[in-house]
């Protein structure tokens, strides 16, 4: 990985642009769709780890 | 002899991409369920789609897949996370593609048959590097979350993240102006400080 051509998530003068995508990305994790979908996989998983657990 | 200074805080995406590191191991997937379960639901359907000529596969397949994906991450030893050896977002892809083929070979165990091999992976869509980056940044808000006094936090949301103005949230909170100036001002800091740290540029762009 060559970091150096990355450039930061922030840099002068655009401010305003990182907040807007911050906002997004907050709002997206709120939403009622992530949140249902979250409740199903996380009950999924919980089943996963629960029958792994009991395989070992 | 303890530390004079205070150690610098380890960002949470490092504490979540390091089982063995920082939060509880409960914890830690439950987050990390909440931040990247966008990408991951779309890197399932795009490899099922690859795998399977174009057919969309069904919801609850896809929450299998993603189910198996953190089950995984955060349970076999032999997908642990190395961030030397590449990014997340393709270490993920990785899994979640072997997780398809492993559900599609027990859901269509006679095309397994018939066509050999499911080979290949499908490659990163627009929707699935935006899910990525959206889940990186939201990643960074849950570590500001973590960093800055809640009240300091919680005036950023209302006024940074939900919109409000600062002039209503200064009405809701009971306080001058000001006060919510301050507070949004001490917390952009924080937000500059953790948009410089690499680990979040290095997830960020492909």
């Amino acid at each position: 990985m060559n970091l150096q051509n990355d450039p930061p998530l922030l840099t002068d003068g655009d401010e305003d642009q990182l907040i807007h995508k911050l906002a997004d990305a907050y709002k997206q994790t709120e939403s009622p769709e992530s949140e249902e979908w979250v409740r199903v996989i996380t009950e999924k998983t919980n089943r996963l780890l629960t029958e792994q657990a009991a395989e070992e | 002899m303890p530390n004079a200074m205070p150690e610098t805080p380890v960002s949470l995406l490092t504490r979540l991409r390091d089982m063995e590191a920082g939060a509880s191991w409960e914890s830690s997937w439950k987050v990390f369920l909440e931040l990247y379960q966008e990408p991951l639901r779309i890197m399932a359907w795009n490899c099922y789609r690859h795998h399977t000529g174009g057919a969309p596969p069904t919801e609850e397949f896809v929450a299998d897949v993603v189910a198996n994906v953190v089950s995984d991450f955060y349970t076999r030893a032999q997908y642990r996370y190395d961030p030397l050896r590449g990014k997340l977002r393709r270490f993920l892809k990785t899994i979640t593609n072997a997780r398809v083929v492993d559900l599609l070979r027990k859901e269509r165990p006679l095309d397994h048959i018939e066509l050999g091999s499911y080979e290949g992976t499908a490659a990163e869509s627009e929707a699935e590097g935006l899910a990525f980056q959206r889940s990186v940044l939201a990643t960074l808000v849950e570590d500001l979350r973590n960093r800055i006094p809640l009240r300091q936090f919680e005036v950023f949301e209302m006024v940074k993240l939900k919109g409000m103005s600062a002039e209503a949230a200064a009405t809701v909170l009971g306080v001058k102006r000001g006060i919510v100036d301050n507070t949004i001002h001490r917390a952009m800091n924080a937000v500059r400080e953790l948009a410089k740290d690499p680990v979040y540029t290095q997830e960020y762009y492909p």
